[in-house]
């Protein structure tokens, strides 16, 4: 039985009811079986939570206290915090010397102090350009393991790319190479006949017999007489040979891909990169200084909307006897003049660190540039910072909105959405067709009906339809549909059904609104899932079919094409994957968690199409959470953001062994990654990585106890 | 608690002195309370510390306050929910009752049984996320008025009563599933 709004809140706050309002909730319990039964639950839970044992913080908390009291340096108060301290003890019965007792526990207060200003500092740092040069700050990231610098000083030598043929180069897609006709085995057999023919890969050396090889694979490399090197690539002291080639078709087309091709009269190994373009290659011992040299590429491709570049760095794993990727970073999220990789390496210690540029695209098409450093710590490379620009304009402002919003951060977005259509946030429009104070004033609405703050939800879209826009009208509707269901989830499904008959006739949405229509189609109908999962109180959903039912009733199941349950990150909680088909036959997937704000959603990417089958998640590499095919990739979740996997095919074909997570040059909402500071000459300070990582060095969650 | 020494305070002296009357009256329904938020008893520590540090910044405006408890919880929750909000949930751990000292138990109760009860209400707790575990615990536990936990959390009296609504059901849930 449906309990009515004033009387669940009536029962919910019992205790505050006065005399006149108690008496008259128990005369109508006396009919009300349903509420009595809630009344008789919330007491019993009350005392439950009465009796509940309150844990003591250790003595020393009161001593530590009054210390950092007297750190903090009261001025003209140290002799009565003096006393104060001599006064408390003695009050307490408990003898303490003064002298004993002025502990001034700098190191806690001052880590403290600088986790207060961390907190303090909402807003990103705009990215530094030049070589990081403070000790690292920071909080430490859990049970990650610290990188510690050896203690000797070292001198840094800042490796800059040759020009050429090392320097990536950007392409459009349109001046992607021809077809070629050469396919790959044909490659191999003829660079094998030909390093025969000439004795060997060392025959190569012979600069007249590598132009000679240069003008045969003319028009197959990145650029003329690039993407051949020499090098002992496989330890052994022998040469080989590394050849980058250009994809055999078009881009655009079809099955063959371009191919990097290790040839040493041994056992060839390679690995196929799809719809890519190598654009430069170069062998150099870059991590470790052991005498091994890694392979570095930089390559373009596409995924149909976007050109990106990635810097790959591939090293050969004797124990396992493949090429393990330990760094693949993004370089370029949209067209750009520009890519910036810069490798500082300490030869002493081994240590490199790699600092990289891209251009991150969020949602609201945002891209800002985003700087990453990758720390070698030995055996791997781990993402240590991430700087961002400021936003110049509100549509980069909102895109970071929106990325806090896909990270579950469902208050924070609000506050950024609330803080744009009030006026506290000034920056200039990048398109003045667009209205961008009605979007934030429609996003904060529907953001705080998620987070239970009726008057605030009201207030926003009351802002948002005095505009007068289409859009400002459905703000108008989907307030009216949140007051009179007093429901947020019935407010999202009306959103739904406007969005069903008014957002997909281009007729009804004038310029100003379109980009935002196109937007809403994105993303209302997830979020409505959430809103119902909110809604209903679900907190650990079992099966698609119990979620079903609640969708229903909310006219939302027959959006969802496919569902699957699943606790992908190894968290106890289990988060929830749909398909959601578009009527253009694509199948967007979408994760549903349920994180401190409540139900949130975010897009993990393009399935194949409406009836490829959602199948079951795989084990991750190091077994530490799973991953989910979609599209042509896996798909793993860490609890605020997804991280991609690319099926790579090495020579044992063990995948994922061989496989790294790709670091997507994505929009990340503020404090998933803390900006930290960091000299690596520092040879005293213990650091530890601030972005996650997924995967390679999380420990083994334990699930909640209690939990199934 | 007052020192017993009597001597003339000087303003500055006497706001100072308001705080640690502050500390004495409720640093340990603090920590129980952040403790109750983070589920980590160091952490607890750290943020009790650093709630009275604030109360003692910001004692300029002690004469203000109306309600100085809730104003302490106020700065307690700010803090906890920062704090929350720069957590990564990848270095999720179990929640762990041993880290903080037990407080006694009741005389002639059954230890196992009563154990087994308190565990069982402190993880339906824990199922709860901080937005409604905060309401729930300064409601029901420490007594707060709907008005006290509107002032403690910053949000509107009708915000509280929508969420001690939605923290109940969550919590008759989480403890129902243990049954």
């Amino acid at each position: 039985m449906t309990i009515h709004k004033q009387l669940r809140e009536q029962l919910a706050t019992y205790r505050d009811l006065s005399k006149a309002e108690r008496a008259a909730l128990k005369r109508r319990l006396t009919d009300d079986p349903a509420g009595a039964e809630l009344l008789a639950a919330y007491e019993a839970m009350d005392r439950r939570l009465a009796d509940l044992a309150d844990p003591r913080p250790d003595p020393a908390l009161r001593r530590d206290f009054y210390a950092a009291l007297q750190g903090e340096g009261a001025q003209g108060q140290a002799g009565w915090f003096g006393r104060r301290l001599g006064g408390v003890y003695a009050a307490a019965g408990q003898l303490a010397a003064a002298a004993a007792l002025i502990i001034l526990v700098v190191g806690a207060a001052a880590l403290f102090r600088q986790q207060s200003e961390f907190a303090a500092s909402g807003s990103p740092v705009p990215i530094s350009t030049g070589r990081p040069t403070k000790a690292a700050t920071g909080t430490p990231i859990g049970t990650a393991a610290p990188v510690r610098f050896p203690a000797a000083t070292p001198t840094y030598a800042v490796i800059v790319p040759p020009d050429a043929p090392f320097a990536p180069f950007h392409r459009w897609a349109s001046q992607w190479p021809q077809h070629t006709g050469m396919t790959h085995g044909a490659l191999r057999a003829g660079l094998k006949t030909y390093l025969l023919d000439h004795g060997g890969v060392e025959a190569l050396l012979d600069p007249a017999v590598m132009g000679e090889l240069k003008a045969a694979l003319e028009g197959h490399l990145p650029a003329p007489g690039a993407g051949l090197q020499l090098a002992d690539v496989y330890p052994g002291g022998e040469l080989e040979l590394v050849v980058a080639v250009l994809p055999f078709v078009d881009v655009v087309g079809e099955d063959e891909e371009g191919v990097l091709h290790i040839t040493g009269l041994g056992n060839p190994e390679y690995w196929p990169v799809e719809n890519t373009f190598p654009t430069a290659v170069q062998v150099e011992d870059v991590v470790a200084f052991d005498g091994q040299p890694e392979i570095q590429v930089f390559y373009s491709f596409v995924d149909g909307r976007h050109t990106f570049q990635e810097y790959l760095i591939a090293k050969w794993d004797p124990a396992r006897t493949y090429w393990r990727e330990v760094l693949r970073a993004p370089l370029l999220g949209v067209e750009e003049d520009v890519s910036y990789v810069n490798v500082d390496r300490d030869r002493e210690s081994g240590n490199t660190a790699v600092s990289i540029t891209c251009r991150a695209v969020g949602p609201w098409e945002t891209s800002l540039l985003r700087e990453d450093l990758y720390v070698w710590d030995g055996d791997d490379f781990m993402l240590w910072i991430i700087g961002r620009d400021e936003p110049a304009d509100q549509r980069q402002y909102l895109g970071l909105a929106e990325a806090r919003l896909r990270s579950g951060q469902i208050g924070g977005a609000a506050e950024m959405y609330r803080a744009l259509y009030q006026g506290e946030v000034t920056l200039p429009a990048p398109n003045e067709q667009i209205d961008w104070q009605v979007i934030a004033a429609m996003r904060a609405g529907q953001l705080y009906t998620l987070l239970d703050q009726p008057e605030e939800a009201e207030a926003a879209l009351a802002q948002a339809s005095l505009r007068g826009s289409p859009l400002g009208q459905w703000a108008g509707r989907f307030s009216e549909a949140y007051r009179d269901a007093d429901d947020a989830a019935a407010a999202w499904a009306a959103l739904v059904a406007m969005k069903r008959a008014e957002i997909e006739n281009d007729d009804a949405i004038d310029a100003g609104n379109r980009y935002l229509a196109s937007f809403a189609n994105d993303t209302v109908v997830p979020m409505a899932l959430a809103a119902a999962l909110q809604s209903r109180d679900v907190i650990n959903p079992a099966a698609p079919s119990d979620l079903l039912g609640i969708w229903a009733e909310y006219d939302l199941a027959a959006e969802v094409g496919q569902g699957r349950v699943e606790d992908l990150d190894y968290d106890g909680a289990n988060e929830v994957i749909v398909t959601l088909p578009t009527p253009g036959g694509q199948a967007p997937v979408w994760l549903l968690d349920r994180g401190e704000d409540g139900w949130f959603t975010t897009l993990l990417g393009l399935h194949h199409n409406v009836n490829a089958p959602l199948t079951a998640p795989q084990l991750g590499p190091n077994g530490d959470f799973q991953v989910m095919a979609v599209g042509d990739e896996y798909v793993g979740w860490n609890g605020r953001y997804p991280f991609y996997y690319s099926e790579m095919a090495d020579w044992e074909g063990n995948w994922r062994l061989s496989a790294q997570p790709e670091h997507r040059c994505y929009l990340p909402a503020d404090d998933l990654f803390a900006v930290a500071e960091f000299d690596p000459r520092d040879g005293e300070t213990a650091v530890t990585p601030n972005g996650p990582t997924p995967g390679e060095r999380t420990p083994t969650p334990t699930p909640l106890s209690g939990t199934p | 608690m007052r020192s017993s020494v009597m001597t003339k305070l000087t303003p500055a002296e006497a706001q100072a002195d308001r705080v640690a009357v502050l500390f004495e009256q409720y640093h340990q329904a603090i920590f129980a309370y952040l403790y109750r938020l983070v589920n980590d008893a160091e952490w607890a520590r750290d943020l009790t510390q650093e709630t009275f540090l604030q109360v003692h910044r910001t004692r300029d405006r002690l004469e203000a306050v109306d309600n100085e408890r809730a104003w302490v919880y106020r700065i307690a929750s700010n803090l906890a929910f920062n704090a929350l909000k720069r957590r990564r949930r990848f270095a999720w751990l179990p929640w762990r009752d041993g880290d903080a000292q037990r407080a006694p138990q009741l005389v002639g109760d059954d230890p196992a049984r009563r154990v087994a009860q308190q565990r069982r209400v402190a993880e339906a707790l824990a199922a709860l996320t901080p937005t409604y575990r905060a309401p729930l615990l300064l409601y029901s536990r420490y007594d707060f008025s709907v008005r006290e936990v509107a002032s403690a959390l910053e949000i509107s009296e009708g915000a509280v009563k929508t969420r001690l609504y939605r923290a109940r059901e969550m919590f008759r849930q989480a403890y129902e599933q243990d049954e």
